[in-house]
């Protein structure tokens, strides 16, 4: 706040500052450049950060035609400098914030002797020096359809957007966020689909936000989000371009932001969290298969370890005779009530994930291997887990990483932790309790002023057809309604119905 | 005090389909056999249906009397409507003590059931703090949250308790139905009065009714979720008459429980602790829903903010529960609200109909005589 504060005070104050005085602050920096050279009779002046610009546009475009041009002309003025140097976009000013601005962005400031209040500015900025060229979406994998996925720069992935949303309609509001990073961020959406009162939303939302640096989408995110004591993500982070564009084409917003590989996609309800890119490219049969793992994978994956501990701990007569003696044989050395022989193994699997996300990848592969079975053989053979465990939460570990979205896999990673203290206090019930617990917390959350349990709750039936179930695309013509978008179709929904009759 | 609620707090008129169908199935639904068959024998599912269409007939009045309420109003707006700050304070509180006291019965209804059943040793108290907590959160959600509860209330118990009943199937004894109509009439009534309670919980529909869009077009649904509750009931009864014979469920406190016992899975048994546990789900709604329907009246009548009275109301509830831990003590609970919600909803919403349509008819006559 202090730092915001003080950026403000300096911004009602420098209409009045002249320009000489900018020139005066940012020679502080040694990769600040000045160059005066009298060219055709005319004193000019040229600022810009050496560690900005690119020097071949400068050389090329810039200081050749300047040297070069100028003395055909003798009386230009700042203001015609568009005809002589081919740069889009020259802008004249005289405000000394708005100068300064441009020039730490990268654009070159040039100022005449004859007219020492005003520079024109021209851009010259290296955009992609230092960044990322390309991105294979690695961290979002699907082995069917493309593997572009967006990269750091802003505009380079505003470009992979409008390569495939070919349309007027697409429309991009930039703004700039922080008071220090002026980070671009970009708001998209498609008018007459997305719904204007979502996009007021997120603008306004996007406005009121007062930070320093964005260093990421995800900062947005947490910033944007309509409840900040959730461990749930109420807003999809997507790396893929397919998934982007799928947002836009049907209502949703998506928020880029410079210098973060992932667009932002709101609003989301929690079953576009289990959705991948790769069921729609796959046959609708297989598609709705696959879909149906990776949801009994988080139910899975979320009470598998709670109903170990509640059974063996109060519930045991519900083992049936058959499945006992395995029970008691793998479990007849342990000697720790099953909470904490479930901590135990849970909290190692915790902790190798976590190792092996901050380690480097041919490190992490080790890792994995010397900690997954050795660690794993070694705790039964101590006797300090049963077999039967190290199978359930293995099992549950890999269940819950079959979740597409990365934020959402890191929740159910969490939110099992309460459930087991639950079922450890109070068996079966105390389960059920945290499931009650649960579906409260959802069914409060919201997401862009969104119910987050849509289409569940409010029961929305048509809208089930791109759920569960990802039906074919003859019937997923409409666009889900609980979005509310402005128009109804996303294609033609009877030229995809037409049936033949046999032989015709 | 009386503003209309803004759009985005209320529910479509299907969901009340989910509201009243899951505050009228409660822990009644596992014992409700023994007292039934104690009085008509096997023909207690005529009991079961007559009871269920005199419910119908009950949410019909009640549905005419709501939309006499001035601008789509609750009960307690009615009351002081037609008999004043003071007279309608009074009857308004009576209804605030009956929502109050519905809640605690269902509570300690299915403590009682966890005790016996699953944790003799763990302290009641445990389960009715972490009710309560629960309660806490989810009407701090607003009715919105609260009927989405109700939907999960049904959707799920009924995905998998339900299916678990059919599996008794297997040893039933058909011929138990026979011989049909063998009591009389007044029996029949006798047994359809114990089933009261079972029916009861679309009272609360007397104080969310105005957090319904277009409240009239939800009628339908309402009569829906009642048929669908006889359905539910109608089920149990049946596979109870042709599983156990008469003599049987006298002796059985949790008839529907001990059903559960039948079904075998190779990797699981005695389900009934699955029931039990799922039936969190069940009892969690209607808990909920008088809460709520209670802090609900407190703001109507004595203008206090639910969010204030709300944990309040949960502290009494909290230390009622630590009084009645006897069984005896817990039936006459169930017995007192069973009377008070029949009183409530066969007596008193008739009565009322009565007057509030013969008060606008004496109004309309003074109107035109002049």
């Amino acid at each position: 706040m202090g730092l915001f504060s003080f950026w403000k005070k300096k911004k009602k104050r420098s209409p009045q500052r002249p320009i000489s005085q900018l020139w005066e602050t940012l020679r502080q920096s040694s990769d600040f450049v000045e160059l005066s050279f009298i060219v055709g009779g005319k004193e000019l002046s040229i600022y810009y950060f050496d560690s900005l610009v690119d020097p071949q546009v400068l050389q090329e475009r810039i200081l050749c035609h300047l040297q070069n041009d100028i003395p055909k002309h003798p009386t230009v003025r700042l203001e015609d400098l568009q005809q002589i140097v081919p740069i889009q976009r020259i802008e004249v000013s005289e405000d000394a914030a708005l100068i300064e601005e441009k020039v730490l962005k990268g654009f070159v400031a040039v100022t005449f002797r004859g007219q020492p209040n005003k520079a024109a500015l021209m851009s010259a900025a290296a955009e992609n020096l230092g960044l990322r060229e390309n991105n294979d979406s690695e961290n979002e994998f699907s082995v069917v359809g493309p593997k572009v996925g967006f990269v750091e720069n802003v505009g380079v992935n505003l470009h992979l957007i409008r390569r495939q949303v070919v349309t007027p309609n697409l429309v991009f509001r930039e703004m700039s966020i922080g008071s220090v990073s002026k980070t671009k961020v970009v708001i998209a959406y498609i008018d007459g689909v997305a719904n204007p009162e979502v996009v007021q939303t997120v603008t306004q939302r996007l406005e009121s936000i007062r930070f320093d640096v964005v260093f990421d989408n995800a900062i947005l995110d947490q910033l944007l989000a309509d409840n900040s004591r959730t461990p749930f993500p109420l807003f999809i982070s997507t790396e893929r371009i397919d998934r982007a564009v799928y947002a836009l084409i049907s209502g949703q917003v998506v928020v880029l932001c410079d210098g973060s590989p992932y667009a932002l996609v709101g609003p989301s309800a929690i079953f576009d969290f289990f959705t991948s890119p790769e069921d729609y490219y796959l046959p609708w049969v297989l598609g709705t298969f696959f879909r149906l793992i990776r949801f009994f994978g988080v139910v899975f994956s979320v009470l598998a370890s709670p109903i170990y501990v509640a059974v063996l701990t109060y519930h045991y007569e519900m083992i049936p005779e058959d499945l006992l003696g395995p029970i008691i044989y793998s479990r007849s050395n342990v000697p720790f009530p099953p909470v904490l022989e479930v901590l135990f193994l849970e909290i190692t699997i915790e902790l190798l994930r976590e190792a092996g996300a901050r380690l480097p990848t041919k490190v992490a592969q080790t890792l994995g291997i010397v900690g997954g079975i050795v660690i794993g053989q070694a705790t039964v053979d101590a006797g300090l887990t049963s077999t039967i465990l190290l199978i359930v939460v293995a099992l549950a570990a890999l269940a819950s990483f079959t979740t597409p979205i990365f934020k959402m896999s890191n929740t159910i990673r969490f939110i099992r932790f309460p459930f087991i203290l639950f079922a450890a206090f109070w068996g079966g019930i105390g389960i059920i309790f945290a499931v009650c617990g649960l579906l409260i917390h959802l069914g409060r959350l919201q997401s862009f002023g969104y119910p987050y349990l849509l289409p569940f709750y409010p029961f929305r039936v048509r809208s089930f057809r791109d759920t569960f179930i990802r039906s074919p695309y003859s019937e997923t013509a409409e666009r889900p309604m609980f979005l509310r978008p402005r128009s109804r179709f996303r294609y033609d929904p009877n030229a995809a119905k037409q049936k033949r009759d046999i032989d015709e | 005090m009386k503003q209309a609620i803004q759009e985005r707090f209320l529910i479509s008129p299907f969901l009340v389909f989910f509201v009243i169908h899951a505050t009228q199935v409660g822990v009644g639904a596992l014992n409700f056999q023994r007292p039934l068959m104690k009085e008509a024998g096997q023909d207690a599912w005529m009991a079961v249906l007559m009871a269920g269409l005199a419910a119908h007939v009950l949410i019909w009045l009640m549905y005419r009397l709501l939309s006499h309420s001035p601008s789509g109003g609750d009960l307690v707006s009615l009351h002081e409507q037609y008999f004043g700050r003071w007279i309608g304070g009074v009857l308004s509180f009576g209804l605030l003590l009956y929502y109050a006291l519905a809640a605690l019965t269902v509570l300690q209804a299915y403590i009682e059931i966890i005790k016996v059943w699953v944790f003799p040793l763990i302290g009641a108290w445990q389960f009715s703090l972490m009710f309560l907590l629960l309660t806490y959160y989810a009407v701090l959600g607003g009715f919105r949250v609260v009927a989405g509860l109700c939907v999960w209330g049904v959707v799920i118990p009924l995905a998998t308790i339900f299916p678990m009943l059919f599996f008794p199937l297997e040893y039933a004894q058909y011929r138990n139905f026979l011989p049909m109509f063998d009591h009389s009439f007044g029996q029949l009534i006798k047994a359809a009065k114990h089933m009261a309670l079972q029916y009861l919980g679309f009272e609360m529909l007397l104080m969310y009714y105005p957090f319904l869009k277009q409240a009239p077009s939800s009628q339908k649904w309402a009569h829906a979720a009642n048929a669908f509750t006889i359905f539910i009931y109608l089920v149990v009864i049946f596979i109870s008459i042709v599983f156990y014979n008469k003599e049987q469920v006298a002796h059985m406190t949790w008839p529907t429980l001990t059903l559960a016992k039948i079904p075998e899975v190779p990797f699981i048994e005695r389900m009934e602790y699955i029931v039990i546990s799922i039936y969190v789900l069940v009892v969690f709604p209607i808990i909920t829903v008088s809460v709520w329907a209670a802090t609900r009246v407190i703001k109507q009548l004595f203008a206090v903010q639910q969010r204030r009275s709300l944990p309040v109301l949960l502290a009494c509830l909290f230390v009622g529960t630590l009084f009645f831990q006897e069984k005896t003590d817990i039936e006459r609970l169930t017995e007192w609200t069973a009377k008070a919600g029949f009183y409530l909803v066969a007596v008193y919403v008739p009565l009322l109909y009565v007057y509030v349509w013969t008060a606008e008819k004496v109004k309309k006559a003074l109107q035109q005589k002049p």
